[in-house]
This record gives structure tokens, sequence and C-alpha cells, in this order.
């Protein structure tokens, strides 16, 4: 089974709401990884392995377009495709 | 001092300025109208400011171009809409507004100008759910909800009867209407004001949630506005002297779209 942690010893989803938080604020972060982790992937947010990182990205791109507009969600995307290298 | 500590201190400025200045003119309605108009000028330039730099932000075709469009657009056209009742009333005070040939543009513009805040209102409201998050309604949210939706109501028909009421020349048709088309989108615009907090308390915490916040209290502050007659009489001073320092929320009001904007194009533009 693919490990769903990274090498600092988080999460996948850790880091990914790490990254979202001082943006949408800790609920929203918690809800969007939740929703789109479900709808995308079908699983929950603690089972998000290394090889779903992309699919889960993708999937946030149009709720962050939304939010924050699609400079900042690109930027907020090729950090967290970095930090998740 | 950053982008948004100016912003915040401007329009801190503003309304204490204006504040300040009606209270040293209290007893002068005269002036006091004067301190109205010029806070008016001040606070909604500086409201249209804050929403074409927040539209400017956000590339052609995304969602929140849209909603800042729409409320800069609005902003916009309230400025022309003040400066053509302003340019009247302080270069032909001999003759009221209500009869003023100016009252026909006037229409256009504050039609113009509502229909574009309210639809933008109405997508900034829906901006949470169409990014694809759902949260489930409180029953304390619909309480709230239902409660300022009936006080707007209830502001609308006391209002509506106000403005039905002078139908005697085409032009004074053209000011009731012009007063009823305001009603109508400031109705709407109250009853946005809790799915619009409600957005700002689902991002609580985040740098996002404080552009929620402060378009949902302009709204508020538009409702005490709306309430002012009754709440004038509420205090135990002079009801006329009431009534002039309420009016004055109406600059904050105006300004904190503007602030809004501001703090938007901050949020998305300040790296970490």
């Amino acid at each position: 089974m693919a490990s769903t942690t990274t090498p600092d010893g988080r999460t996948y989803s850790q880091v990914v709401e790490q990254r979202l938080t001082p943006l949408l604020g800790p609920f929203t972060a918690r809800m969007a990884l939740k929703t789109f982790a479900s709808s995308r992937l079908g699983r929950t947010p603690d089972q998000i392995s290394r090889g779903d990182v992309p699919a889960l990205l993708d999937a946030l791109r149009p709720m962050l377009n939304t939010l924050v507009g699609s400079a900042r969600a690109s930027s907020v995307i090729d950090e967290l495709k970095k930090e998740l290298a | 001092m950053t982008r948004t500590r100016i912003a915040i201190a401007v329009t801190a400025a503003l309304a204490a300025a204006h504040l300040a200045a009606v209270m040293a003119f209290l007893d002068d309605p005269a002036r006091v109208r004067q301190v109205h108009d010029l806070g008016g000028w001040a606070a909604s330039i500086f409201g249209a400011f804050g929403a074409v730099v927040a539209a400017r932000t956000f590339a052609p075709g995304e969602y929140l171009r849209k909603v800042w469009g729409l409320l800069a657009a609005g902003a916009v056209l309230l400025v022309a809409g003040h400066a053509v009742r302003s340019v009247w009333v302080n270069t032909t005070p001999e003759i009221g507004f209500e009869d003023s040939v100016l009252i026909y543009p006037r229409l256009l513009l504050v039609t113009a100008a509502n229909t574009g805040t309210t639809w933008g209102l109405v997508l900034l409201a829906y901006s949470y759910a169409h990014s694809g998050l759902n949260v489930p309604r409180t029953a304390a949210f619909n309480a709230l909800w239902a409660a300022v939706s009936a006080l707007a109501l209830v502001l609308m028909v006391v209002q509506l009867q106000k403005e039905s009421a002078d139908f005697t020349s085409p032009r004074h048709v053209a000011g009731a209407l012009t007063g009823m088309v305001s009603t109508l989108a400031d109705t709407a615009d109250l009853i946005l004001i809790a799915p619009v907090l409600r957005v700002a308390y689902l991002m609580r915490g985040g740098r996002l949630s404080v552009v929620w916040w402060v378009v949902g209290i302009s709204e508020v502050l538009w409702l005490v506005y709306d309430c002012r007659v009754w709440l004038a009489h509420s205090f135990p001073v002079d009801p006329a002297h009431a009534l002039a320092i309420i009016y004055v929320v109406r600059n904050p009001a105006l300004a904190f779209p503007g602030l809004a904007g501001i703090l938007h194009r901050e949020a998305v533009t300040t790296q970490g």
C-alpha cells in the first residue's frame, strides 16, 4: 500500500491543508480537502498518497480559481507540487 | 506602512473627518448638508477606486473579475449619480433637484448602479458554493437570515409607500422611480447580508475572510442608514441632530466596498 506520509512525517493532506489555511482559513481548508478528496479520489484526506497528489491538486484548482483568481491559484498549486515532489 | 494599513487608515479617516465636521456644524443644517455632500463624494470615490483595483486584479473571464467588475461598475455609476445631484444642488440651489431635468439621467444612472451592485453582491455571496464547496446551513443561520430579510421587507414596504406618494408630474415620477429602484435594490442587498457574512465566517482565520466581512459590514451599515429615521427618534437628543449623526454611517457604507477590493487584491497578491 502506498505511503500517506511525506519524508518529514506529515500526511500529504496535512501539507496541502497547511498551505491552504493562511488563505482560506482552517475550516474551509479542511472542507476543501474533504470535499475534493472524496469527489475526485473517493478517499478521505488521511488516505491520500503521493500518487494521488496530482489529481487532488487538479481537483482543487477550480475552487482556488473561484476564490483567489487563476494567478494565485497557479502559484499555490505550483508551490504544493514543489513541496510534494 | 502596507497598502492594507493605508487603505484601512484612509477609510477610518474619511469617516472620522465626516463625523467631526457634522459635530462641528450640528446647529447649522445648511452646513451639515454640505458636509454630507462632501463626505459622500470622498467615500464614494474611494469605494469606486478600491472596487476598480480589485476588478483589475483578476483576469477577464474569471469569476472574481465578474464579481468585482459589477461592484466596480455599480460604484462608479453611483459616483456619477452623486455628481449629477451634487452639481445641481450646488449650482442651482433655488430649484429643487426633484424639479430639475437632470432627474432623468440620474434615474438611468441609479438604476444601472443598483443593478450592477446587487448582481455583484449575489455573485459574491454565491462564490463559496460556486467554488464547489457545500456546507449545510445551520438553523441559527436560517433564523438570522429570516430576521434580517423580514426587517428588509418591512423597510421596503414603508419606503415604497412614501415614494409612491409623489406622482404629480413626469419629473416627480422620475424622482419617485429613482427612489423605488434604490429601495428595491437596498432590500435585495440587505437580504444578502447574512449569506455574505456566512462566507466570511466559513473562511474565518484566513486572509480572504476579511473581504467578505468588510462587504457584509458595509451592508449592515446600509441597514442602519435605512433605519435612520426610526433610530433618530430612539436617542435622548434632538432627532434632527441624531439624524445628522446617524447619516454619517453612509460614509463607511460607501467606502467599505473599496476597502474590501483593496484587501482582496492584497490577499491574493501577497505571498505566503
